[in-house]
């Protein structure tokens, strides 16, 4: 009786020593991949191409107003 | 019975657990299971927070230097943009004569008359779909960097004979005032009175024009 008193002890100090060290884990490795960068700071950083179609603006240039 | 002795009741049950604490099994299993609780308390109180953070400032680090390289790229492009910008200003009116922010109804009639007029042809009929006339500005909207397009459809016949209808396509399409063709169709003019050596043909266009809807 006093044995399974013990395993029992064993095995809840077991599993909270399991679910201690995943949950730790799994904290730290959300830490390590949620950017620390904001929304705002995000739209700031879009790519922006400085690249304008100046041949149309040429075109429309040329034509004509009647 | 001084301050630091416990009650009778208590010693009671102190004394029952001191043969149970002494034998060499539960020793063994209460090293094991009060290591285990400990490591678990001190992991979660001590050990998580310091590691996270370490972990959190290491990512702020990374992420801060990939921010300078494209807050760089960024700046790098806006003022190539800017000098493109300040390179083509003498011609950005030309966008706004092309698709102007306002429907300009009466302003297509008048120059698809006009070039009816210089091409010779006679423009029968001109119709166009409902639109505003002139549109007032919301103080509500943002500006935004996409621009909306409305169109405007119009139907036109004119008639004439092939080199003046031709010539008025080729206007049409030298517009600086952006038109779009739908559909053409010719058919052969019956109405009018017929000429020496000239055929007449009637032409019907399904047009769009734009304007645009910020």
């Amino acid at each position: 009786m006093k044995k399974e008193s013990d395993q029992d002890l064993l095995l809840i100090a077991v599993f909270t020593f399991i679910t201690v060290v995943l949950w730790i884990y799994f904290e730290l490795v959300r830490t390590t991949k949620t950017s620390t960068n904001t929304s705002t700071v995000n739209q700031l950083i879009v790519p922006l191409t400085p690249k304008l179609d100046t041949d149309t603006l040429n075109i429309l240039t040329t034509k004509k107003q009647y | 019975m001084d301050k630091f002795s416990l009650p009778l009741d208590y010693r009671k049950y102190y004394h029952s657990l001191e043969p149970m604490l002494v034998k060499p099994k539960t020793k063994q299993y209460s090293t094991v299971i009060f290591f285990m609780l400990t490591v678990a308390l001190f992991g979660w109180y001590a050990i998580r927070p310091t590691i996270q953070t370490i972990l959190a400032l290491r990512r702020e680090i990374v992420d801060k230097k990939a921010l300078n390289i494209q807050m760089d790229e960024k700046i790098n492009a806006l003022v190539e943009a800017q000098s493109i910008l300040e390179h083509v200003r003498p011609q950005l009116p030309v966008i706004g004569k092309s698709i102007p922010s306002n429907p300009g109804a009466v302003d297509i009639a008048r120059q698809l008359t006009t070039l009816g007029q210089e091409v010779q042809a006679s423009v029968s009929a001109l119709q166009m779909g409902s639109t505003a006339i002139l549109l007032t500005a919301t103080g509500s909207a943002l500006p935004s960097s996409i621009v909306k397009h409305t169109t405007i459809p119009l139907t036109l016949s004119l008639e004439g004979p092939f080199p003046t209808l031709s010539s008025f396509m080729k206007g049409l399409l030298a517009m600086q005032r952006i038109i779009t063709i739908d559909s053409i169709s010719f058919s052969p003019n019956k109405s009018g009175v017929p000429q020496a050596g000239i055929n007449g043909i009637r032409l019907q266009l399904k047009l769009n024009a734009f304007y645009q809807n910020n």
